[in-house]
């Protein structure tokens, strides 16, 4: 069977919950593993919100896709450091500055290996915090509740279980 | 129904006018906080005093010319100081935002990947090739894709040479990559992007480099900032909110060139829908984002041929006042603290610059909404627009911080309310006539102008002059009204208009450009009137030729009052010729007047009385040699038709022309207007040949009012052309000085109050310069010995008529008084 990797789990969650954007995938998952500065904008653009001070071009408004949603969640769950904290961060994300730690942590967060970077083993209660996180995350970048619960169970249920083998 | 709408473009988009207003204001804006920093820099703010303490030591020693000359010059370093210092604030101010319009560029694109890299990539490959072809028609554009989420439609953005253009990655899903594509890069081609990121790195900058440094002051005392920082939280309000507006008045143009060059309407159209859905769940989003862009339905109707890009929006006249009211003052301010001396020209000069931006804004505003107009759209509604614009630079004034040495409209509603309302006034007239005036040169021009963007540009520019001139004079009234607040004050500048031949030959010009348009046929009907009136006062004064010697005798015999003495010649000369004129004004206007051509009529009543006014000086000159047998007494006695004399005359005689004039075409016009319409006139054909011949007369009269009258006010302005008339009565106000017994605050309190002596008839029959004499007397008779010197050093400038040099002893003893100690 093979390792399970973020990777292929985000292929997998994009093509099980927005499989329309399996096309760009290959060039949004590239270029977020490959430079450093795009994870760091990604998390910025997803998780800051409003942004007045910007002219915004033909789209009136930012829209997530929600590859970039995973790989960012992806991203984040794979530090050993961050998982540990997670609970403490979600508990405090009611209040602004909470939020602003939570975003810095995802941000900084580290996938030493890219897209090969295997999915930690976590505890159920680290499981139950990773399912809040990706509701939170994709909320606040623009998803539907629903499909930011939906993209929370499928998380949940890969981190429980071994992926199915290719 | 509503018309169609021409074509947008028939004209030039009015957007880097927008932008250069917004960068203007907010430098304007940034000079009055670091004035206000400057002044609680110890060193800098405590130099006035400074000088003081050494006039007041060295007195005794030093001759009053040469102490005045040096405390002078003393405080003229002072000023200078400050004003380095202000402008180094200024530069580093220049310099952030120099660093972050480099900069931005640059770090957004270091979150992009060059489009040629999404063509390795099988989902993306083909789009991404479409639009590198696409980008490669256009020209030089460096095109990218953002993966991040940060650009989800598209982005043009850039420095000037250096145009980029990111497309978001999910618009290769959506199929509405090339819409974003056609979409940024007409914002290129538009040339907005350049303004937009200059205009974002000005604001930035200016929050940095003025706002930071305003903290720290308020952290450190913050009594300081009583009065004060409500203003600047206002002041940044506004301005970010005219911001957000500037921004989102340059995407519809961007829309409509999409569709005229790239795309389809339907195509931009299904793009824009798309994104509106999926966007829809966001409200809090959305409302941030438009306030950097317009709704849905505002691009919809552009890009469908709508009128909304001709339309005379009163929110924009409201956002250029606004901007003219915040910097104005302070830009006058900084200017002064370099050269004092220079009033008048420092008026001009920021009325030239505000003037003119705000012109290239607001006059292109009118020429799109009176393009649209003549293409059948219907008839604006001008006033909410007047009264948007003449509130606004109101609003702007009461907003932005007071600064003691320049006047404002607060300063003076404080000082009398109904002085205030009545500059209000004058500035909302002011406001109408510019308004129409605007309106009219567009209709004439745009109805016959082969090349309508050139007949744009010109009509934009000399409408700039022409604001920028009387926008200027606007801020010297309430500079003069600051000083005296009374309704005296407010009469002196408007008579001073008459002589003034700057501000009267903007109104000729004004009058004469829309007419030149017409195919001449306005300037016949002026020219025909003005030589009607000529003949007629050559013949109708001449039964008065006997009471006009017997008004030569009563001005002999009462030359001690010249007002007085003058009064019965100046009426029998006088009142024919206004007769006239006015009835002459007046025939015309019925003759060109009538409905929806009231601003023709004045126009052409306006080109007529110019010439009437320079005609007039040779026939009253004959009249009064007639009647007196020899002018020269005439000359001797009165001066106004001495060589030096002349050009004050004929400045008056043409300003009185067109007081009694322009009402007079105006009220003909609307005479006229109860009428039934004639029958329309044919198209307008001009010949440049007939133009320039029925030009001839008007040129003429205006190129000796020019001459003449420029002599006689740089004469008047440098206090030699008008020897005291009665030197004696001078000479008697300054000896009456005691030295020694007058205590300083009650020679203070005599020179504080000379300004309450200005009114018309002061002015004329030198009471005010008595006034002063008087005050300067005082100041001779005080226990100071400093303010002794400083006033027999002001003394002798009177006596010598030394008018500036006089006025800036006054201002010196009035600056000795506020910082003396006690």
């Amino acid at each position: 069977m093979a390792t399970p990797t973020v990777g292929r789990l985000a292929e997998r969650l994009v093509s099980e919950v927005a499989p329309e954007e399996l096309p760009t995938f290959e060039l949004i998952s590239d270029t977020f593993y490959t430079r450093p500065e795009v994870r760091g904008s990604t998390a910025a653009n997803l998780l800051r919100g409003p942004r007045p001070g910007r002219p915004a071009g033909l789209d009136p408004e930012s829209v997530a896709l929600v590859t970039q949603v995973v790989l960012l969640i992806l991203g984040a769950i794979v530090s050993d450091r961050f998982v540990k904290q997670l609970g403490r961060y979600l508990r405090g994300a009611r209040t602004w500055l909470g939020q602003r730690r939570l975003r810095r942590a995802i941000r900084s967060a580290q996938t030493p290996n890219g897209p090969d970077t295997p999915l930690p083993k976590l505890s159920a209660t680290h499981i139950r915090e990773v399912g809040d996180l990706v509701r939170w995350v994709a909320v606040r970048a623009g998803l539907t509740p629903e499909v930011a619960n939906r993209l929370a169970n499928l998380v949940v249920a890969a981190l429980t279980e071994p992926l199915p083998p290719e | 129904m509503t018309a169609p709408a021409p074509d947008p473009f028939r004209l030039p988009p009015a957007t880097s006018g927008r932008f250069v207003l917004l960068i203007t204001s907010t430098l304007a804006s940034a000079a009055y906080i670091y004035a206000w920093l400057a002044d609680h820099i110890d060193v800098v703010s405590a130099d006035p005093a400074t000088c003081t303490g050494i006039v007041q030591q060295q007195a005794a020693a030093v001759p009053a010319s040469r102490l005045t000359d040096w405390y002078d010059d003393c405080l003229r370093q002072a000023d200078i100081r400050l004003g380095l210092v202000v402008a180094a604030m200024l530069g580093v101010l220049a310099a952030l935002t120099v660093v972050l319009y480099l900069a931005v560029p640059a770090v957004i694109a270091k979150s992009l990947r060059p489009m040629a890299e999404a063509t390795r990539y099988a989902g993306t490959r083909e789009t991404a090739e479409r639009l590198i072809a696409t980008a490669a028609r256009f020209g030089p554009v460096e095109l990218f894709v953002a993966t991040d989420g940060g650009v989800s439609g598209g982005r043009a953005f850039g420095r000037f040479g250096r145009h980029r253009v990111a497309i978001g990655a999910g618009e290769f899903l959506t199929g509405g990559a090339d819409a974003a594509l056609a979409h940024e890069l007409a914002h290129i081609r538009n040339r907005d992007v350049d303004m937009t990121y200059l205009a974002i790195a000005v604001w930035w900058a200016f929050l940095g480099a003025a706002a930071v440094p305003l903290t720290l002051v308020a952290i450190r005392a913050p009594g300081d900032l009583k009065g004060f920082a409500w203003r600047i939280a206002v002041l940044l309000v506004l301005l970010w909110l005219i911001r957000s507006s500037v921004l989102r008045s340059r995407e519809l143009y961007a829309d409509v060139r999409a569709t005229r060059t790239l795309i389809s309407a339907e195509e931009l159209k299904a793009a824009l829908g798309k994104r509106a859905g999926a966007a829809a769940h966001t409200p809090v989003r959305r409302w941030w984002t438009y306030r950097n862009h317009p709704s849905e339905k505002e691009r919809y109707e552009a890009v469908d041929g709508g009128p909304r890009l001709f339309r005379l929006e009163p929110a924009v006249a409201g956002a250029i006042g606004l901007m003219i009211g915040f910097g104005f003052t302070p830009a006058i301010y900084l200017l002064r603290l370099f050269v004092p001396d220079l009033f008048q020209p420092s008026v001009w000069l920021v009325g030239l610059l505000f003037g003119g931006i705000a012109a290239s804004v607001l006059s292109g505003v009118i020429w799109r909404s009176t393009l649209y107009r003549l293409a059948g759209g219907p008839r604006v509604r001008q006033w909410p627009t007047v009264l948007a614009l003449a509130g606004g630079v109101v609003v702007g004034q009461i907003v932005t911080p007071q600064v003691p040495t320049v006047g404002a409209w607060p300063t003076v509603f404080a000082a009398d309310p109904v002085v205030a309302a009545g500059a209000s006034v004058l500035l909302l007239l002011a406001c109408h006539v510019y308004v129409k005036w605007t309106s009219l040169c567009a209709t004439a021009w745009l109805n016959v102008a082969e090349r309508p963007r050139l007949a744009y540009r010109i009509g934009v520019a000399q409408s700039g002059l022409i604001v920028g001139l009387w926008l200027g004079y606007w801020y010297a009234i309430l500079e003069l009204a600051a000083d005296v607040p009374t309704i005296d004050g407010l009469a002196v500048p408007l008579f001073a208009i008459l002589l003034n031949p700057v501000l009267l030959l903007s109104v000729l010009w004004a009058c004469a450009y829309p007419l030149v348009a017409d195919g001449a046929r306005g300037l016949r009907a002026a020219g025909l009137a003005a030589v009607a009136v000529l003949l007629a006062y050559a013949v109708v004064p001449i039964p008065l030729h006997g009471d006009l010697l017997d008004a030569m005798w009563f001005a002999d015999a009462h030359w001690a009052e010249p007002a007085t003495a003058l009064a019965p010649l100046v009426f029998l000369l006088v009142a024919p010729a206004a007769g006239l004129a006015a009835a002459g004004a007046f025939v015309a206007g019925v003759v060109e007047g009538g409905r929806g051509r009231g601003a023709h009529a004045v126009a052409v009543g306006g080109v007529m009385q110019v010439i009437v006014g320079i005609g007039l000086f040779p026939l009253m000159a004959a009249h009064l040699s007639q009647a007196v047998g020899d002018l020269r007494l005439v000359t001797t006695a009165t001066g106004a038709f001495s060589a030096d004399g002349a050009g004050g005359t004929w400045l008056l005689l043409c300003g009185g022309s067109l007081l009694v004039g322009l009402p007079a075409a105006l009220l003909g016009s609307l005479v006229r207007a109860a009428f039934p319409p004639p029958a329309p006139r044919p198209a307008p054909v001009r010949r440049r040949r007939r133009v320039v011949w029925r030009l001839a007369p008007f040129v003429l009269a205006a190129a000796l009012l020019a001459g003449f009258g420029f002599q006689s006010w740089v004469l008047a302005a440098l206090g030699l052309s008008n020897p005291v008339q009665r030197p004696d009565l001078l000479a008697t106000h300054l000896a009456a000085v005691a030295p020694g017994t007058v205590p300083r605050e009650r020679a203070c309190a005599a020179l504080g109050e000379v300004d309450s002596a200005v009114s018309v008839n002061s002015a004329v029959n030198e009471d005010f310069l008595f006034a002063q004499a008087k005050a300067v007397a005082v100041a001779q008779s005080s226990t100071d010995p400093s303010l002794r010197k400083l006033a027999d050093s002001t003394a002798a400038a009177l006596l010598l008529s030394h008018t500036t040099r006089a006025n800036r002893g006054l201002w010196l003893m009035g600056m000795y008084c506020v910082s003396a100690p006690d």
